[in-house]
């Protein structure tokens, strides 16, 4: 009897790998096609950006830098959509900007979709683009002194002085927020150094999950709150859900993305009791013997 | 003669770079001249990192045209990189099917590189990443055991993460009295992101900055000239 308990717990023990991919794709497939969401609750990290926001003077512009590529685009991107949404709502203009190469067309993207959603929202009042700029933290590093300096145009061509968004705007400083969803670096970590701690400007950011660790040493001195991966956007479009704003919950995507995420989360949990279970009995038995 | 000027440009630069971040702002004076001449750093470096695309491509390039030309192991995979490059590079520089003109939007959705990005980089990055999920749930399986103190703190504490970051992890535990409330594990995920995770990366953050500043120091004051390439 004992030797058949080991057999089934070694069996368990060194359970083939591929069987683990096989149950995490039917589960997330079934999930992602049977449309499994949970509603999330914003959290101590999210709250303080989206009150920032609130209580900015409708006018003041924010600046979205996008640091990402199609590689975190699930994760950050709804970050910057649930920003966008709020910040368009809340009646701030919004500036886009990149210091990755793949930025400009994850701008473009974005802006695509949500502004699409939008038929009053015009360009050069309400967003303006102004795409991807070589050299990282020397690009922040001339913004401090002045926008025009480094950005003639923007990312049509157009002048960005024929561009009203940018009438008042002549450096960081004239901002309300800056907002850095970062993949990797250049980043946020870029923008803490060198227009946060240097400007004493209000910033905040995103990052995938696995690098939240990273950036939360700066929170909350160095930084208004962080969208710690997936989960950090659908806490914030809980808050916007909860909000006065009458958003459809449809337009956001992190609440549908957190579905698969979590029934991934579960499948893993569920083999990791699994082993530690064998583990121990194996242990336990071998003992015996 | 060659590497002493260019130690000499980087002492200047690095000194003046330094120097302004702790004079007061005033348009005249020493601190004035500093301060102007770290307003045209930025864009000095802007410039100089076009350059380095173009060195980094071609170094790209010439790597991958002698493994061609020599057939070396895989040469196939240099000439799928090299006319991959070549494709892009073209059709980037020739803005096909967009807005043309120097000012036009290289980025533009519509223009050839546009559809490049969407329908061929785009999938691939999403599904290399997207692997990560199955390996990472393999290695968890094989690595959380309990089988020693570090892989026991290794599984309690992934466990509580991973619970924590559950939409619904809020719930669980929510019958607690309002002394235990703690334990949830959403708030515990959240306590251990931001006391134990914290102070252990800001240890790892103020150690490194230490050693970034004996470096930097070093490459200043021409102690370590080996970035300047090729010295016996």
């Amino acid at each position: 009897m004992r030797n058949r308990f080991i057999s089934i717990f070694t069996t368990i023990d060194n359970i083939d790998r591929r069987l683990i991919y096989l149950m995490l794709a039917i589960t997330i497939s079934i999930s992602l096609f049977a449309d499994v969401s949970f509603r999330d609750e914003p959290s101590e990290l999210v709250i303080p950006i989206f009150n920032h926001i609130e209580n900015l003077e409708p006018g003041i512009p924010i600046l979205i830098s996008m640091e990402y590529s199609p590689t975190s685009e699930p994760e950050l991107a709804p970050m910057a959509k649930a920003v966008t949404h709020h910040a368009f709502l809340a009646g701030h203009p919004i500036c886009y900007m990149s210091l990755w190469p793949e930025g400009g067309m994850m701008i473009n993207r974005l802006t695509d979709q949500v502004f699409a959603t939008y038929p009053d929202a015009k360009y050069g009042k309400h967003w303006a683009n102004l795409g991807f700029k070589v050299g990282g933290e020397m690009v922040i590093n001339s913004m401090r002194d002045s926008l025009q300096h480094i950005y003639a145009t923007d990312a049509f061509g157009t002048s960005i002085d024929q561009i009203p968004l940018f009438n008042d705007i002549n450096n960081l400083s004239d901002f309300g927020l800056l907002l850095s969803f970062s993949g990797g670096s250049p980043g946020l970590k870029e923008w803490i150094l060198y227009a946060g701690d240097e400007l004493d400007i209000p910033l905040a950011g995103g990052c995938k999950g696995v690098g939240a660790p990273q950036f939360l040493p700066y929170f909350p001195g160095q930084i208004l709150g962080l969208f710690n991966g997936l989960k950090g956007a659908s806490e914030y479009e809980a808050a916007l859900i909860n909000s006065r704003y009458n958003i459809d919950a449809d337009m956001l995507e992190a609440t549908t993305r957190m579905g698969p995420q979590t029934i991934a989360h579960l499948v893993i949990m569920v083999f990791l009791v699994l082993g530690n279970i064998s583990t121990l009995a194996l242990f336990i038995l071998r003992r015996l013997r | 003669m060659k590497r002493n000027l260019a130690q000499v440009v980087l002492s200047t630069v690095a000194l003046l770079i330094v120097l302004s971040a702790f004079l007061p702002d005033t348009d005249g004076g020493f601190s004035g001249i500093v301060k102007s001449a770290d307003s045209y750093f930025p864009i000095w470096f802007s410039i100089i990192a076009v350059f380095a695309f173009v060195l980094g491509a071609s170094s790209l390039i010439g790597s991958h045209v002698r493994k061609i030309k020599d057939r070396e192991t895989d040469w196939q995979y240099s000439v799928v990189t090299v006319l991959s490059f070549a494709i892009v590079l073209i059709v980037g520089l020739a803005k096909l099917g967009g807005a043309s003109g120097l000012e036009g939007d290289v980025s533009d959705p519509a223009s050839v590189l546009g559809r490049i990005f969407s329908s061929v980089l785009s999938p691939l990055h999403a599904t290399l990443f997207s692997l990560l999920a199955f390996y990472m749930a393999s290695a968890a399986f094989r690595s959380f055991r309990i089988r020693s103190l570090e892989t026991t703190v290794l599984l309690v504490s992934a466990s509580i993460i991973i619970i924590g970051r559950l939409p619904f992890a809020s719930k669980l535990f929510s019958f607690l009295p309002d002394a235990l409330q703690w334990l949830r594990p959403d708030k515990l995920s959240l306590w251990m992101l931001l006391v134990p995770n914290t102070a252990g990366q800001r240890a790892v953050l103020i150690t490194v900055s230490l050693g970034v500043i004996a470096v930097a120091l070093k490459y200043i004051l021409g102690m370590s000239r080996d970035m300047f390439g090729g010295q016996k």
